[in-house]
């Protein structure tokens, strides 16, 4: 005998067909819970994977200076006096700030560097080696330099300084290798123009960049910075990943309620036809069972009759989010994920898949939904078929 | 051979038959003759395994089938019985090809039998031009005939026809009549169950048993 009866995967597909409205109300309904929650989740996995990588590429303790609890910018000879502390091995002090983009709308970032300081991220090492940062010459990303050029500024860009005049800083170069979160909207310059454009002294800098020997003794360092500098904001790599893991709790919190909306409308639906046939369905079962068919013959027509519906709505539901987030980049759900000041504009969602969600949502839908196409034609089967085309 | 012994069927507080027994030799033309709620009808779901007695013992080719388990009692029905119900219990939203099919869906045939076997069995019965039509788009007759040959693709030994004619005028009764003439002259044994009385004086029919009350009794 034939592993796969053929006939009765036609019979089950003719089956659906007579029956169509209903199921593809339940196919599309399905489908669309799928694609709904794995697009949830695959924005939500790239963002964490992308701040995850950030976060790694930060100093082990970041300082900010705070007056009236608003960042304010520091002396840069401060650096001195934190590498004086024990176990703090090397402090780079940064100047960084917001600068709107009106033509386009944008918050940039820009970022001032000089390029003998040593560096304690990687891809700013590569940078300054790469090119020669000078006062009139910034380096962008692609994307930026697109977002630029769309704006008539192909090989330089002008920025307006406080005073109301405008420095002119040619673009000098095009960098790769950070991850869509740093190099969206980051501009790097000397921090001589940086100051400049943000309006700070000749010595100011916004940020020191901590880093310590022993990875054990950042939580005592950073306390210790806590009780000696309270108008300083400290923050280590744990306390950033968890304050970008607490604002993404919270989004994927309002998501799981309407998931679990959706679910709940969908298990309804479940309930509705695992707890009975029509009489015409049933009569179906028991002429089939009067010419002969086993329980067997009927649960598997019926199995092929589930798994047809539940297994291509799962299929489509993903397929569907793979495109609506990493082709689409995920309209809607994915502004309401990265709508925080920390994440100014998104480019491109990483593609990150984890397959215990696959898994996951696999087990929420496609199971069910056959055990619920069974349970009742299984009832029926077992009975005698007199009894049911009575 | 097809003998019941002993037999009773109850649904419920309801005495369908009370302790029948008759006996039906292969390849008989057996008429039960009876009125409506006679228990005709239990007789032949219990010949088909479609039902289990409360008493008693029903044997075909020596084995009694009132104990075959659910699995076993479709396979019985599927290698041994062609059922033709009084309603026909056609699938009506599909076509007369698919319905002649049904029996043959769990066999798994290859497809070149499953076309001879369908072939065979709807030019017999005059269907095949109706083939792809959907059988709720056919006369009382075609259906008919539709049920006869969806009762014999298997090639069944035995054939069962419950009230047959029940809905059916006079000239294709008697077309009917002919289609089992020719069953039984294939070697089939054919109960069928009627009050039809165009089936009491037949020559082809070799006994006619009356049933009443859910007893046999003596035909008047």
């Amino acid at each position: 005998m034939k592993f796969i009866n053929f006939y009765l995967f036609e019979y089950a597909i003719e089956y659906l067909l007579r029956y169509k409205w209903k199921n593809i109300f339940i196919f599309v309904l399905l489908s669309m819970i799928v694609a709904f929650m794995a697009s949830v989740f695959f924005v939500a996995d790239a963002i964490k994977y992308e701040l995850n990588l950030g976060v790694d590429g930060m100093a082990d303790i970041t300082l900010q200076k705070k007056v009236a609890g608003m960042y304010a910018p520091s002396d840069e000879n401060f650096s001195d006096t934190l590498l004086e502390i024990h176990g703090v091995e090397g402090v780079e002090s940064r100047v960084w700030g917001y600068y709107y983009f009106e033509p386009k709308n944008i918050q940039l970032i820009l970022v001032g560097l000089d390029s003998f300081e040593q560096h304690y991220n990687d891809r700013f090492e590569k940078l300054t080696n790469k090119f020669d940062i000078d006062d009139t010459s910034i380096i962008i990303s692609k994307s930026l330099k697109q977002l630029f050029a769309d704006a008539y500024y192909e090989k330089s860009v002008h920025f307006i300084q406080p005073n109301g005049k405008l420095k002119n800083m040619d673009i000098a170069g095009v960098f790769d290798g950070f991850t869509p979160l740093e190099a969206v909207n980051t501009v790097v310059m000397s921090k001589k123009s940086a100051r400049e454009i943000l309006g700070l002294n000749s010595n100011a800098v916004t940020t020191f960049f901590l880093s310590v020997a022993n990875a054990k003794e950042v939580s005592n360092i950073a306390s210790h910075l806590r009780i000696e500098y309270p108008n300083f904001s400290v923050l280590t790599q744990e306390d950033i990943r968890n304050k970008y893991a607490s604002v993404l709790n919270y989004k994927s919190g309002i998501f799981v309620v309407f998931m679990g909306v959706a679910f709940l409308t969908f298990f309804m639906i479940v309930y509705d036809k695992a707890s009975g046939l029509s009489s015409e369905e049933k009569k179906e079962i028991g002429i089939l069972k009067a010419i002969g068919w086993t329980i067997d013959d009927v649960i598997r027509a019926k199995i092929y009759e589930g798994t047809i519906v539940a297994l291509s709505a799962y299929l489509v539901g993903i397929v569907t989010a793979l495109l609506y987030v990493f082709v689409f980049q995920a309209p809607f759900i994915g502004s309401i994920f990265i709508e925080d000041s920390f994440i100014e504009k998104w480019t491109s969602f990483a593609f990150v898949i984890d397959y215990m969600v696959l898994f996951l949502l696999f087990l929420l839908s496609v199971p069910i939904y056959i055990a619920a196409t069974l349970i009742p034609s299984w009832r029926v089967a077992t009975q005698d078929a007199d009894e049911v085309m009575r | 051979m097809i003998y019941l012994e002993n037999v009773s069927k109850k649904y419920g507080e309801i005495i369908a038959l009370d302790d029948v027994s008759l006996k039906i030799q292969e390849g008989e033309l057996v008429v039960l003759q009876g009125k409506s709620g006679s228990g005709k009808s239990s007789i032949l779901s219990l010949i088909a395994a479609l039902s289990k007695p409360t008493e008693g013992r029903v044997v075909v080719d020596g084995e009694n089938i009132a104990m075959l388990p659910d699995h076993f009692a479709s396979i019985y029905r599927r290698e041994h019985i062609g059922f033709i119900f009084q309603r026909y219990n056609l699938i009506p939203t599909i076509s007369v090809a698919h319905n002649i099919m049904m029996p043959l869906i769990p066999i798994n045939l290859d497809t070149d039998t499953l076309a001879q076997k369908m072939d065979r069995v709807m030019q017999l019965f005059n269907i095949k031009h109706k083939a792809n039509v959907v059988v709720k788009k056919l006369s009382g007759g075609e259906q008919q005939r539709v049920a006869i040959a969806r009762a014999n693709v298997n090639d069944p030994k035995i054939i069962l026809a419950d009230e047959p004619t029940a809905n059916l005028d006079a000239k294709l009764s008697l077309e009917f009549i002919e289609v089992l003439k020719g069953l039984k002259a294939q070697g089939k044994t054919i109960v069928v169950a009627t009050h039809d009385p165009l089936f009491f004086n037949l020559e082809a029919v070799d006994k006619v048993i009356c049933i009443a009350d859910g007893k046999v009794v003596k035909c008047s």
